[in-house]
């Protein structure tokens, strides 16, 4: 099989934001409004869902879908409309992307109930109470350490998404010591971009040089964890990881996201992101609308939209990112750079590479 | 879409700007009907090898 029938084959991403409204307010938060305004009842989230679905029966692909908020559980209509996406065949897949701390024994018994979920992912800012409390509020720590134990124990995979800032950074070590201890299926670690409530902590933006130091000792921890075995996996498929690697000649090569580091930034090439009033973003972290999915198909959004070209033809990023020879593996992240320059095409401001 | 059932009070998206579309006769058939074209003009570029995407790590949370 041809390498162009693989892009065919892969699975398009939607990230899905159901509800605003969440039970903590972290202080990195890229929402600053966390009301229900917009929200939509199942009725409507089912004829968004049917829009997705007939999307990707017309493209012959198959979705996988990270359902999100807020919290996510916060919504009732949120076990109803995965019920209804797991029923179709479109849907290859489906992740309950939440903060941890409302899982408790009912939630685990309708979680094991679902047909595709792949795993459920829970934040962790920090490797102690201290730490993780500073940024997410007091006792989620706690709180979230007994919903992985209790997902683990019903056989649900977990993934662990820690955001680096400069406050918690140091906590990186004994966070990956917690994710092997506890038995968690991924970790990935996370840059911190400076939107929503996290516009108020630029200062906790690593410097190009450090965010360099700590991918290197990521990988490195990485790398031990592939070499022995180990169940836990550390993302590295993202932009800037790249630098990471050290073996340069498999750069493209390996889809297993485990061997080789580096990932190109996915706006415009296999993902959308949905907000809980139907707006359209290219990433969540990228708050720029490219259409509304109760007036704009799809099809419209995804073929049409003047920022997603923009994005896709990589000739046109700026700076260090324009001439780089990672570009197919990185491409920087367009969020970050909107975030701290406003211009997405802007190179990456935390790439550590010399001109 | 554009069901008048489903009309309500869109969110402040703050930074919002107003969606701006292509018009379609500026683009081709293929950019028009198939969703990998910019994926596998990234695959040429990179000799034929599929670019690795960061798209499965949910780094929005």
């Amino acid at each position: 099989m041809g390498n162009m029938d693989e892009a065919s084959k892969a699975d398009f991403g939607f990230q899905w934001h159901i509800t605003d409204r969440c039970n903590l307010r972290c202080t990195h938060c890229y929402q600053e409004d966390y009301s229900s305004s917009g929200e939509l009842g199942l009725d409507d989230l089912k004829r968004i869902a049917d829009e997705i679905i007939s999307t990707l029966s017309k493209w012959n692909k198959r979705g996988d879908i990270a359902i999100t908020g807020g919290e996510p559980l916060l919504k009732e209509e949120m076990f109803p409309l995965i019920h209804y996406l797991e029923s179709t065949d479109e849907i290859s897949s489906l992740d309950i992307l939440s903060n941890g701390t409302l899982i408790n024994d009912r939630i685990l018994a309708q979680i094991q109930h679902l047909t595709k979920l792949r795993c459920v992912q829970v934040s962790l800012e920090g490797a102690s109470p201290e730490s993780n409390d500073a940024i997410r509020g007091k006792g989620t720590f706690q709180k979230v350490i007994r919903a992985i134990r209790l997902l683990r124990s019903g056989g649900i995979n977990v993934n662990i998404m820690f955001t680096l800032q400069r406050r918690n950074v140091g906590d990186i070590p004994s966070l990956i010591d917690l994710a092997v201890a506890e038995g968690i299926s991924s970790l990935t670690i996370e840059r911190f971009v400076p939107i929503g409530s996290g516009a108020k902590i630029r200062e906790e933006l690593l410097l190009p040089e450090e965010i360099k130091r700590v991918f290197d000792y990521i990988s490195e921890r990485a790398e031990q964890e592939i070499n022995r075995g180990g169940l836990t996996s550390i993302s590295r498929s993202r932009p800037l990881w790249v630098m990471c690697n050290r073996n340069t000649g498999s750069l493209g090569t390996d889809t297993s996201h485990k061997n080789t580091a580096g990932g190109i930034c996915s706006v415009g090439l296999d993902g959308l992101c949905i907000l809980p009033d139907a707006t359209v973003l290219p990433c969540r972290r990228l708050p720029i609308p490219i259409g509304n999915l109760k007036n704009d198909s799809l099809l419209k959004i995804w073929h049409t939209s003047d920022l997603l070209w923009q994005i896709r033809d990589k000739r046109n990023l700026k700076g260090k990112c324009n001439s780089c020879e990672f570009i197919l593996r990185c491409s920087g992240c367009r969020a970050m750079a909107y975030a701290c320059t406003g211009d997405y095409l802007a190179e990456d401001p935390q790439c550590p590479k010399k001109d | 879409m554009g069901d008048k059932k489903m009309e309500s009070a869109e969110k402040n998206v703050p930074g919002a700007t107003k969606p701006k579309f292509r018009d379609t006769s500026s683009l081709s058939t293929e950019q028009l009907t198939d969703p990998d074209y910019a994926l596998k003009q990234l695959e040429k570029l990179n000799r034929g090898r599929l670019p690795i995407t960061c798209s499965k790590c949910h780094h929005c949370r």
